[in-house]
């Protein structure tokens, strides 16, 4: 053989060398499935103020999965689609409820997980095509119900509300339209500040803070020294849920609003550009966040508060988890507090609910599923499973010893009464979902500091786009 | 002059031959129709819509969709951003790809494992390869800044992913990483096709290895490259995932490419019908280019 031919590439060698490649990838794909399986097995969450760990749940779990595996395969089987949450025991508890739950009313359930993610084009892609769920976990209500999807559940809601109390009037009013619930909710999980108290302590300056404007801003500038690569602050300006949710509730607590009480645009106002000028002049002109801010995504005020590169984030309980876990330290310098507007304390409202779309056959059942995950027996361990990141949605269950014993829980639960929704003072409506949808409050604010726009120019493309989307829902319902 | 006459026995056979062959056709027919045929039907029918998502009564608009496209500057940015940056990958992996056909195409110690390796930024699952290529870039903890900053190149991190100068450059190295194993294996089989009797004569005339490269080896390698350039080019004018993964198409709208334009309005606005208008509009170009693309694979000059 030539010494040409020797150097030819051919099908057998093409065919080894892929299987080769192809058996490193898979290699390094197996990697994921170990980690995973390891934290499954080591969970616990701490409770900081007794200072004792508590397994959570683990053994439930898997008694609950026995008595599931022993009941015999009868009834209908129901489809539950849910979001997947970061913390596992949360999804592992949440899945065994709910076979518990189909096991006593002698049906079948099987529950679904998807990363939030993608989970909104799956509904939207199921919608079209009708294949919703028999049980949607995470919807957006007035969106849906404007789509005439969901069905009403007035009387399950009716009957859970009675078991745990009462919904909080919050709660209620984001899953009613026209005096009917077309929606169950099941958890808050609300989004506020974190601060690291041993760094503002150590620059001089104590919480709470009382002004965004005053001495929130002075002590962000005190503790921000980018040679040290620390900052005072940081959120993302980005197309993300951070990114886009933080905007709202600043221009919120600035004393601005998307709607007025009859539903009309309010956007354009003073307060709003006050609110968005200032929050851009946090990275442009005080500097007091990392550059890098432009292009984190949702992960990277986590990343930056739990590397202390940040000494104040906004976000929802994660960060706590995450602390508890891994840097118990860091976890007893940290406290949380609503945004210190300049008109008043703001922190989002953020709600899972529970829907049944009007394409399933089996309603009755669906409705069980939902009281059984809900009920006194099971909601109390979905809530702990999920340690800071679900609160409670019933009245009764925020004196839970989880939530009243435990330092960052409480301070949570003392400032959900600023807790606030996009809506308000108006009702909710179909068309503020598209709004955070598009991303369009992050898109104001990184054309102001990624592509040097005016701020009122800005803001009159944003009400210009606020009012189209709201006359395209308009025109759809008529 | 000869005169065929076919009896009508073989008129049968070659009628039959044929009913036989489009038979044979049948199943692609059908598949192409279904997968192919009715989404892209109802796609250029939902363009001419109000549609919706999630909402049942779409009504027909004629070419509003169009004509608001073609007005928005988004879209028109969006298009000029997709196809410069298909262009600049193109180049850039042609590039690239052949300088590592020919270093791979020479025997080295190695050799084999070189040309393995070669391969794996191809064979690695794309999300696995993004999110390492995002992390790489981030400001704070990332090793490109780490490296540049420990070099004493730069004093302040770049902001790779959050820059509007820098994004569009960041993607397209992702992107040349991710397809020149793509260019180097077509070009390495392209290489080795290339008869040596004709090196060895224009090396009796005295050719210098450039001019081999510029008068044997590039001449040689024309079909290939013009194949996976048409490739390449078709595929990175329809990037989504690198775009998704890294940027969501910002900052701003700075990497906002079309693709990434669809997804939103279907997604994020619904506006299944203004989006479906996007692709229909580009078809046209894209058709040109698979004209193209198969009359470079029949060998016809294109």
């Amino acid at each position: 053989m030539s010494e040409r031919n020797d150097a030819r590439m051919t099908r057998r060698r093409l065919l080894k060398l892929a299987g080769l490649g192809g058996a490193g990838v898979l290699l390094a794909a197996c990697q994921p499935e170990v980690v995973e399986k390891v934290v499954k097995e080591t969970v616990v969450v701490e409770k900081e103020a007794e200072k004792e760990v508590v397994e959570v749940e683990k053994e439930v779990t898997r008694v609950v999965e026995k008595e599931v595996e022993k009941a015999p395969e009868e009834g209908p089987t129901l489809t539950l689609w849910a979001p997947k949450h970061f913390i596992e025991p949360a999804n592992l508890y949440y899945a065994d409820s709910a076979r518990l739950t189909a096991m006593e009313n002698n049906f079948q359930v099987e529950v679904q997980f998807f990363p939030w993610g993608e989970y909104t084009q799956k509904q939207l892609a199921a919608i079209e095509a009708g294949t919703l769920p028999d049980v949607l976990h995470g919807s957006d209500v007035p969106q849906y119900h404007a789509m005439g999807i969901l069905r009403d559940v007035s009387d399950t809601f009716e009957e859970i509300g009675q078991t745990g109390g009462g919904f909080f009037e919050t709660m209620k009013s984001n899953v009613t339209i026209n005096d009917k619930q077309w929606a169950v909710p099941f958890h808050q999980e609300p989004q506020y500040m974190y601060y690291r108290t041993d760094i503002f302590g150590e620059a001089g300056y104590e919480l709470p803070f009382d002004d965004v404007t005053g001495d929130w801003l002075e002590a962000v500038q005190a503790v921000t020294k980018p040679a040290d690569r620390v900052w005072g602050f940081g959120n993302p300006f980005t197309d993300c849920p951070d990114g886009n949710n933080f905007i709202w509730q600043w221009v919120f607590a600035f004393g601005g609003s998307v709607q007025d009480e009859e539903g009309n645009v309010v956007i354009n106002s003073p307060e709003t550009l006050e609110a968005i000028t200032f929050y851009c002049d946090l990275l442009t002109e005080y500097e007091v966040m990392p550059p890098g801010v432009t292009g984190w995504d949702d992960t990277g005020n986590n990343k930056a508060y739990l590397s202390g590169q940040c000494a104040s984030v906004y976000n929802s309980g994660s960060i706590i988890n995450a602390m508890r876990d891994s840097d118990p330290g860091w976890f007893e310098d940290t406290a949380v507090a609503p945004i210190p507007g300049p008109v008043m304390p703001v922190c989002m409202g953020g709600t899972n609910n529970i829907s049944i779309p009007t394409s399933s056959e089996h309603p009755d059942l669906a409705a069980e599923l939902i009281k059984g995950v809900l009920s006194p027996e099971r909601y109390p361990h979905n809530l702990e499973a999920a340690g800071s990141m679900f609160f409670p949605v019933l009245r009764d269950y925020r004196d839970l010893d989880f939530f009243v014993a435990d330092r960052i829980n409480a301070m949570v639960l003392d400032f959900l009464e600023h807790v606030h929704f996009m809506h308000e003072p108006g009702d909710p409506t179909p068309w503020l979902g598209e709004i955070g949808d598009k991303w369009l409050w992050s898109e104001m604010t990184s054309r102001i500091a990624v592509e040097d726009w005016d701020p009122q120019e800005a803001l009159d493309d944003f009400e210009a786009q606020v009012i189209e989307i709201k006359e395209k829902y308009e025109e759809q319902q008529a | 002059m000869t005169q065929f006459v076919r009896s009508a026995k073989q008129w049968y056979l070659i009628h039959e031959e044929t009913v036989i062959g489009y038979l044979f056709l049948l199943p692609v027919a059908a598949i192409l129709l279904v997968l192919v045929g009715y989404p892209g039907l109802v796609g250029i029918w939902y363009s001419l819509t109000n549609k919706m998502i999630g909402y049942t009564n779409p009504s027909f608009i004629g070419l509003r969709n169009y004509i608001e496209l073609i007005n928005d500057a988004r879209l028109i940015q969006a298009i000029i951003r997709s196809l410069w940056f298909s262009f600049a990958a193109m180049v850039l992996k042609l590039v690239f790809g052949l300088l590592v056909a020919l270093l791979i195409n020479q025997r080295f110690p190695g050799r084999w494992f070189v040309r393995g390796a070669v391969l794996l930024p191809w064979a690695m699952p794309s999300i696995a390869a993004i999110l390492i290529w995002a992390w790489m870039y981030n400001d704070l903890f990332g090793v490109f800044n780490f490296l540049l900053m420990e070099a004493g190149i730069v004093n302040v991190p770049i902001n790779f992913l959050g820059d509007r100068r820098w994004v569009m450059p960041s993607i397209i190295l992702l992107n040349l990483w991710r397809g020149f194993p793509f260019f180097t294996i077509n070009l390495l089989a392209g290489l080795q096709a290339i008869p040596e009797e004709l090196y060895e004569a224009a090396r009796i005339d005295g050719a210098s290895a450039f001019q081999n490269f510029l008068h044997i080896t590039l001449p040689s390698l024309r079909t290939v490259i013009l194949i996976i350039c048409l490739l390449s080019f078709i595929w990175n004018a329809n990037i989504f995932t690198d775009v998704w993964v890294l940027t969501r198409g910002g900052p701003g709208k700075a990497s906002e490419v079309f693709s990434i334009l669809t997804f939103k309005l279907a997604f994020q606005g619904l506006e299944l019908g203004k989006a479906a208008a996007v692709p229909v509009l580009l078809m046209p170009f894209f058709s040109i280019l698979i004209v193209f693309l198969n009359k470079a694979v029949s060998g016809e000059e294109v």
